[in-house]
């Protein structure tokens, strides 16, 4: 019977472990923190795509993203964009045939990097995963939740 | 002490040495293999060097102010261009304070695939569009590049057999260029054949743009015409389409079409202030409108205007913020054409042209709704009743991966009698297809056309088309 005890145990914490969902990544807006403290997705998505090059109060946007095989740029693909890598290739490509200036986000190498230059540009704006965010830079709530929030919609 | 490190060096390298010094110790393909692999690490730090120097330079450049300059990188002689199977170096940290522009966009946005400067002279980027295809059957080809002299299956003219054939394509050279931080240049040129199999070429567009803000641009040049919107989305480009060719409402006025899809003139157009959640868009143009002889050899009037009446259209569309993708517009055209004045006089009175159209497009993800409506009325001046031609299609794509199959079903309905129409007739029925994105930059397409048409039977027509830039 003692025998039963650690076998139990083991199959319950297996089964604990197997069946309780991991927790979706989640993607957090990081603005400098001198900008407003929310936005909505679909202004977000323009700013981020170069569509819109100026804040409300007149700061220029200047977009950072994360490299490609990041997990926040491909939440970021999926959440935001709604594209793959090839798809956004063609929309630019898209934009300039038709006679439009997109800026595309610039690059840095890692969430850290991102920060430190959101936390040193006043109209930046970039995407984190939610668990890289730390007191140097603001956490903008996309249409009025944050991340952790029920209902928040980039994860 | 120098003795002892050069006894120690060389009781270590002796080992070493004499094992590379013992060939028949390793097979041929090992030798191979490491050779492979020493040529790979030679071109990798050539590459790696070539970067430094790129570097090194854009720094000299920056500390002497000069902004100028090529954006062709400056390679060392004999230096390899980065292998494709090495991975482009990392993005470097950025310190705190350092300046945006320094960061290089992780999209190319400006076409750049090519280009070219003169030392002090702005940079001319180059990309190029091409597409080879396959079609059989009478409307196979036509509705991917009519022929409108010889027969055709759009114009009603049913003398054109069902034929199999290879063609080419389009081969469009797209070029912009910025003058300065208001001032761009576009063109695009296209160099194509047609019935009589002689490859022609085309300015297609080309206009010089003043953007003041994203309230206010300014064109002058020849360009597509802001009537609904797949006139202005899509050009000369078939890699950019998901389906093969255009709607037959949208031909090209040279493949028979009868909306005037090109415009010599001004154009003008921004967003309206203060309406950023809804996205509000205006545009005015003013131009040349079509040859009034629907028979002349080129109907947009680039040099000559046959009359002194100028074609305008307005059109506005909002893309709301709440439904990214969503984009709902409308169009007002409005020319006047007089036949009897035009290069070869047609005796016809004054026919005053108008265009309406509306439509809705979204795009969501892998979806795809394009849904649009034109209605081109002709009213010859002095007639009592005006000549109406409507026309619509719809087109919906879901992409799975590198497939998307897509459907689309257009109607047109062209008056017969219609004075000034080279396009005769109704025409309706759809075509099914799939593209796949093969390649980042390269598509294949097949798509089965079925087109009913007024004046003959219905005719079947199956095409292939290799679509991609470079």
């Amino acid at each position: 019977m003692k025998s039963l005890v650690p076998i139990s145990l083991a199959l319950l914490t297996g089964l604990s472990v197997c069946c309780v969902a991991d927790e979706p990544a989640e993607l957090a807006v990081v603005v400098n923190k001198s900008r407003p403290d929310s936005a909505d997705l679909g202004e977000l998505r323009q700013m981020i795509l170069g569509e819109k090059a100026k804040w409300k109060d007149g700061m220029g946007v200047v977009a950072v993203e994360t490299p490609a095989d990041s997990p926040a740029r491909a939440l970021m693909m999926k959440t935001i964009f709604k594209m793959n890598d090839a798809a956004l290739k063609r929309y630019y490509m898209l934009a300039t045939f038709n006679g439009k200036e997109l800026a595309a986000p610039k690059e840095v190498a890692s969430a850290a990097a991102l920060k430190k230059f959101v936390a040193s540009t006043p109209g930046a704006v970039g995407c984190i995963l939610a668990s890289d965010v730390d007191d140097t830079v603001k956490v903008l709530k996309v249409d009025g939740a944050a991340p952790g929030d029920p209902g928040y919609k980039l994860r | 002490m120098k003795e002892i490190v050069i006894l120690f060096t060389l009781a270590w390298a002796t080992p070493i040495a004499a094992v590379a010094e013992t060939p028949d110790t390793h097979t041929a393909a090992e030798a191979t293999g490491t050779q492979a692999t020493i040529d790979k690490l030679l071109s990798v730090i050539a590459a790696h060097e070539a970067r430094i120097e790129e570097l090194e330079r854009k720094l000299d450049e920056t500390a002497s102010g000069d902004s100028g300059g090529s954006a062709i990188p400056k390679l060392p002689a004999g230096a390899p261009a980065v292998p494709q199977n090495v991975a482009p170096p990392p993005p470097p940290e950025i310190a705190p304070q350092q300046p945006a522009e320094q960061l290089a966009p992780s999209t190319d946005t400006a076409m750049g695939g090519h280009n070219m400067s003169i030392n002090g002279g702005p940079v001319l980027n180059i990309r190029g569009f091409f597409d080879f295809n396959f079609g059989v059957g009478s409307i196979a080809n036509p509705l991917v590049y009519p022929i409108i002299d010889d027969g055709c299956g759009t114009c009603g003219n049913a003398r054109t057999p069902a034929h199999t054939t290879f063609q080419a394509g389009e081969f469009d050279l797209l070029m912009t260029s910025k003058l300065s931080d208001h001032l761009s240049f576009l063109a695009e040129v296209v160099l194509g054949p047609d019935d009589t199999n002689v490859f022609g070429v085309d300015i297609e567009r080309y206009q010089l743009t003043y953007r003041a803000n994203p309230y206010f641009s300014a064109a002058a040049g020849r360009f597509h015409t802001s009537i609904g919107y797949y006139n202005t989305a899509y050009h000369h480009g078939n890699w950019f389409s998901t389906a093969e060719g255009r709607p037959i409402m949208y031909l090209f006025e040279d493949s028979g079409g009868i909306l005037p899809v090109h415009m010599v003139g001004l154009s003008f157009n921004g967003e309206v202030p203060h309406t950023e959640k809804l996205g509000l868009h205006w545009i005015a143009e003013l131009g040349n409108g079509l040859s009034s002889n629907p028979f002349a050899t080129e109907s947009v009037q680039n040099f000559y205007s046959d009359r002194n009446y100028k074609a305008t259209n307005i059109a506005a569309y909002i893309q709301p913020q709440f439904l990214s993708g969503l984009q709902i517009g409308g169009s007002w055209y409005h020319d006047g054409l007089n036949p009897s004045q035009a290069q070869n006089a047609l005796p016809l009175p004054e026919v005053r042209q108008n265009a309406s159209s509306f439509y809705i497009v979204y795009f969501s993800g892998p979806w795809e709704f394009l849904n649009e409506a034109v209605l081109l009325t002709n009213h010859p001046m002095g007639a009592p009743s005006s000549f109406r031609s409507p026309m619509a299609y719809v087109q919906v794509a879901h992409g799975f991966g590198i497939y998307k199959p897509y459907f689309r079903y257009q109607y047109v309905d062209d008056k017969v009698k219609d004075p000034v129409n080279l396009l005769k007739g109704t025409y309706y029925g759809p075509s099914i297809g799939m593209r796949i994105d093969f390649a980042t930059y390269a598509a294949f397409k097949l798509q089965f056309n079925h087109l009913f048409q007024s004046s003959q039977m219905a005719g079947n027509g199956l095409d292939a088309q290799l679509a991609f830039t470079f």
